[in-house]
């Protein structure tokens, strides 16, 4: 799957982009090039716990995984469950409906402010959870979409207009948000 | 997971597709990101507490290093599908750039001149000096000699690979009687 998008600069020029199905490139590029820019802190086995999920994306049917590419450089990927998880929205969890559980968003680390000013890119994480949403709808989950944001960004989500459900305590208390149906 | 995919022939599909496009949204998307964390997933959380520890002389290099990639990336895919290695070619290309970037790094660390020059173009968005041939002589000269014989070995090896795994799934199918 490939996608043609805009992409934003961090100078707000308009670039081509492509939303893509996670390949091996992709992937190699997460493990090699982003992970190449932490190598100078010598904790890259810490902070490359989630490589392993991600492969899973290539073989389990319940997983996908996606990337926007610029320049044939991957500047940001999610990886979205979509069998398993039900909306957290009271009730009794039989009458919940399902959606697409974010499992990782991330963008690459040039594509934020404290480190690069003015970033490569702007908007990876907004362009990612556009796409996924209407993914949920494809998938006749209505837009529903359910993650868990770092407390870093947790910002972002409510200037997204996602609803809060606050600190989810089997997830560390990482605040769940959950966009309702479109 | 393509085949799973049937997005392309929704009408959501042409919605979003307007709106991945359509600069007001866009303007807006990259405003509302703020100071650009986005992360979600508990497992991440070790990623972003190495990112906040990068110290400054890491981030020009960071930054030196992606403005060469973005340059040279795609030159070198262009090359490589020219090349017609098929479905080598995935192998093939990962292990050029695993290459490519283990130079960039090296050179980057070095402070030698055509990385500097690279960033350089990209900065000052004169790119354009840099036509495809131009990069491609220049990816012909950073690539040593050994780094073109362990690609070509890579698209070998991955080809023999796949030829060997169709006998195997054969030989070991049940004979029809």
């Amino acid at each position: 799957m490939q996608l043609p998008i805009q992409v934003s600069t961090g100078v707000g020029a308009l670039v081509p982009g492509l939303i893509c199905t996670m390949s091996q490139e992709h992937l190699f590029q997460i493990e090699t090039i982003w992970q190449g820019i932490l190598l100078a802190l010598q904790e890259p086995d810490k902070a490359w716990n989630w490589e392993y999920k991600l492969r899973l994306a290539t073989n389990e049917e319940r997983f996908e995984a996606y990337v926007v590419e610029v320049d044939t450089l991957a500047q940001g990927g999610i990886l979205i469950e979509t069998q398993w998880h039900r909306s957290q929205l009271d009730g009794p969890l039989s009458s919940r409906p399902p959606l697409v559980y974010v499992e990782y968003l991330a963008t690459a680390p040039w594509n934020r402010k404290p480190l690069e000013n003015p970033p490569f890119y702007k908007g990876i994480g907004g362009t990612l959870m556009a796409f996924v949403r209407t993914r949920s709808a494809e998938l006749g989950f209505d837009g529903r979409v359910g993650l868990h944001s770092l407390p870093e960004a947790d910002g972002f989500y409510r200037r997204q207009g996602m609803p809060n459900y606050g600190p989810d305590p089997d997830k560390d208390g990482l605040v769940y948000f959950e966009y309702g149906t479109l | 997971m393509d085949d799973k995919l049937s997005i392309q022939h929704s009408e959501h599909y042409s919605d979003l597709v307007a709106q991945l496009n359509d600069p007001v949204w866009l303007k807006q998307n990259a405003e509302i990101e703020g100071d650009g964390w986005v992360e979600a997933g508990n497992g991440l959380q070790p990623y972003v507490a190495c990112l906040k520890k990068l110290s400054d002389q890491d981030m020009r290099k960071m930054k030196e290093q992606v403005r060469v990639l973005s340059m040279l990336l795609p030159v070198l895919r262009d090359w490589m599908v020219s090349w017609e290695l098929g479905a080598s070619f995935e192998a093939a290309y990962i292990e050029a750039q695993t290459l490519l970037f283990h130079h960039i790094q090296q050179a980057a660390a070095a402070q030698e001149g055509w990385v500097k020059e690279l960033a350089s173009a990209y900065e000052q968005g004169t790119r354009a000096e840099y036509p495809p041939a131009m990069l491609r002589k220049r990816l012909a000269e950073i690539l040593t000699q050994e780094n073109w014989q362990a690609l070509a070995k890579v698209a070998t090896q991955d080809m023999e690979t796949r030829i060997l795994q169709h006998a195997q799934i054969q030989t070991e199918l049940p004979t029809a009687v």
